[in-house]
């Protein structure tokens, strides 16, 4: 693993304190995102996980310039794309791609698969004849496995699977280097969901491509990513490879979250944590730790200051003072407990 | 005959019936929707049945038949589906030969269903506290303060904070998980018999859908009731079902205990649900099977609709649907690899 100024200089995304809030009316706005750092090094995949209203998608959307960031830095090999004028930014487009959750909402309809492929190849002015364009397209058509008999047919013709590959293959159709897939199987059905994961993870080895993938569903993350950040709240909470953060979980968000995920087989049994409550409204982030009001080990101090991912070692880092075994910073604000509804555990299968 | 005995069931409170004892027989069961070229069979001689006080996990991919199976036993179909043949046996009644008014009498006291949206399943324009108080007022023809004391009790029960505030609130001021605890109570105010619950926690997020299952098992046990869990999520029938019944494209391949299906899966349906699943609590290396890209269901098929996707299919799986054999007590399966010789 690279470690300082070389994996920085290496890296082909870096985010820098990256802020997005949404104005709802004079005195409403929702901090989506507030205060999020990232590093992907090139061919690596990287899963975001956390639950609805986390800002994942934000993050994603930030990234491809789909939103215009409120604060931070967004660097793309070296070049901070968010300062870029739009114009400036379309050739970048090209690198940077992304495929949504809803295959059917991000198609468009009246275009055949044939013609929605070739869009991007018009755009960046890839093919000289019409032939090399034809060619591109039954290529990448193969290699996400759809038969060629379908780049006539219109998205609605197409079952779900079937479209998310046409997203897919809509995404790496120009060679990006970095592909921000946001929920790409959360619509699928499970048998179907099994090929388009599968799918990814052959396109991975062979194209090397990098990979932000955005998801709630952890298992898939298991299975796709070699590094994972939790999000709770608009921030990361933890962050680290995916092995630490699945069996060495240190803040007691993931442990809730990871716990909650029913087990497909009777037989196992562990301890499920039951997370008591609900986040606090993003409209009103709290002032400290945003877990602060939902954790069980919080004190009073954790209320008041905020909290930074601190390094645990190998790469792994996470937003707590506590789990990562540290005094805390400001210790004289005071360390007595509050008095948060303990989570129940419940000794469960599954 | 059959009035004078539905009449005597509604009238008196459904108590808990002894455990073992067979609640819902659903019978050779099939179900149409009209297509291009006539009608098709979307459920097709379906047969499973529930004991008292049991929980049974209904499995299967998008249109498979959950659904509507379930809403055929809540007899809730409308025009155009329709049911073709079968019967469904309910505390020994079947509740196909029922009229709209005898099963306004059925569901909600001893029959009820939980659904997919919860939003859209409340009132938009009534207080919550009303809604919940309106199940005692029409079932139980309790008094409208008697009924409300009784809702804020079931809001209590079901784990909404501040419930005398929330009798008060209109749906749209609940988040989902919140509005789902208040169909639950609505659900489960009158302790039925069985109660079916339709992916209850689609659209919610995991820690959520934990809080939700772990309120609907802890209702199901404490008001004795027998569930009828549908999902597509086969951690969730590990988690919280005894037997399970796993359809695909509007047939029941497989049914059994929970435990002796996932330890032994037969039907080849079941083995490829069970090889492709991911888990948390797992490091998978090896690469997942992967088969060819069919994914059209095959209503039409007479014989087995897996049989286009069956790594095992036989020249007579594509002729002749398969007989249901038990491979142990208990656990069946409708697969040629098993028949008999």
């Amino acid at each position: 693993m690279l470690r300082g100024n070389e994996r920085m200089d290496r890296s082909i995304l870096r985010i820098q304190g990256l802020h997005k809030q949404f104005r709802v009316d004079r005195a409403t706005t929702v901090h989506a995102v507030n205060g999020v750092d990232l590093d992907l090094a090139p061919r690596e995949t990287v899963g975001l996980v956390g639950e609805s209203g986390c800002g994942k998608s934000t993050t994603a959307r930030c990234i491809v310039r789909l939103e215009e960031i409120t604060r931070g830095r967004i660097l793309f090999r070296g070049q901070e794309i968010n300062a870029m004028s739009l114009r400036q930014f379309r050739p970048m487009r090209r690198w940077i791609q992304m495929v949504f959750q809803d295959s059917m909402m991000s198609l468009n309809p009246r275009l055949t698969v044939y013609q929605t492929l070739r869009e991007p190849l018009l755009a960046h002015r890839m093919t000289r004849t019409r032939q090399e364009m034809d060619e591109r397209i039954e290529e990448i058509t193969r290699q996400v496995n759809l038969e060629l008999k379908y780049l006539s047919s219109n998205p609605r013709q197409l079952s779900g699977g079937q479209r998310q590959r046409v997203g897919i293959a809509r995404a790496l159709i120009t060679n990006p280097e970095l592909v921000v897939l946001d929920e790409p199987v959360s619509s699928l059905d499970m048998s179907i969901r099994i090929h388009i994961i599968d799918l990814l993870r052959r396109l991975q080895e062979q194209m090397g491509v990098t990979i932000l993938f955005i998801s709630h569903d952890l298992s898939t993350v298991r299975y796709l990513c070699q590094r994972v950040l939790v999000m709770y709240l608009g921030r990361v909470v933890e962050m680290g490879p995916v092995e630490e953060i699945f069996d060495q979980s240190l803040h007691f968000y993931t442990q809730a979250l990871l716990s909650a995920i029913p087990i497909p087989d009777p037989k196992a049994r562990r301890q499920r944590i039951m997370l008591a409550g609900e986040p606090p409204s993003l409209t009103k982030p709290p002032r400290g730790c945003v877990f602060a009001n939902r954790c069980q080990f919080a004190v009073q101090a954790c209320r008041e200051v905020e909290q930074d991912l601190l390094p645990v070692g190998n790469g792994h880092f996470v937003a707590c003072w506590l789990a990562a075994g540290l005094p805390h910073p400001q210790a004289t604000i005071g360390l007595l407990p509050i008095a948060n509804k303990p989570p129940h555990k419940d000794e469960s299968h599954g | 005959m059959a009035a004078k005995r539905l009449d005597k069931l509604t009238r008196q409170a459904p108590r808990p019936m002894g455990a073992d004892q067979e609640l819902l027989r659903v019978e050779r069961l099939s179900i149409s929707f009209p297509g291009r070229d006539g009608r098709v069979p979307v459920v097709d001689d379906v047969s499973f049945d529930i004991r008292a006080e049991e929980a049974v996990g209904l499995v299967g991919e998008s249109g498979s038949g959950k659904t509507v199976t379930a809403l055929a036993i809540m007899r809730l179909s409308r025009r155009p589906t329709q049911v073709d043949q079968g019967q469904i046996w309910f505390r020994g009644e079947n509740l196909l030969s029922k009229t709209e008014r005898q099963l306004c009498r059925i569901r909600g006291r001893f029959m009820s269903m939980i659904f997919q949206t919860p939003r859209s399943s409340l009132n938009p324009l009534m207080r919550v506290g009303d809604q919940v108080a309106r199940v005692f007022q029409i079932q139980q023809g309790l008094g409208r303060e008697q009924a409300r004391g009784k809702a804020q009790e079931m809001l209590r029960l079901v784990g909404i904070p501040e419930a005398a505030r929330h009798m008060r609130s209109y749906p749209h001021r609940l988040s989902g998980g919140m509005s789902q605890r208040i169909l639950i109570a609505m659900m489960v105010a009158c302790e039925p018999n069985l109660l079916i619950a339709d992916e209850p926690t689609t659209g919610l997020d995991v820690t959520v859908q934990a809080q939700v299952f772990e309120l609907i098992k802890r209702m199901q046990q404490s008001h004795h009731m027998a569930m009828l869990l549908i999902t597509h999520d086969l951690g969730v029938i590990a988690e919280l079902c005894e037997r399970m019944v796993v359809m695909y494209a509007g047939h029941v391949m497989e049914t059994g205990p929970v435990d002796r299906v996932f330890e032994n899966p037969c039907h080849p349906y079941m083995r490829m649900l069970l090889q492709s699943v991911l888990r948390v609590d797992q490091k998978i290396e090896a690469s997942l099977p992967s088969r060819g890209g069919i994914e059209e269901v095959a209503y039409t098929l007479t014989a087995c609709r897996f049989a286009p996707r069956c790594p095992a299919a036989m020249d007579i799986c594509w002729a002749r649907k398969p007989a249901t054999v038990a491979v142990e007590p208990g656990h069946t399966v409708m697969c040629h690899l098993y028949a008999a010789g």
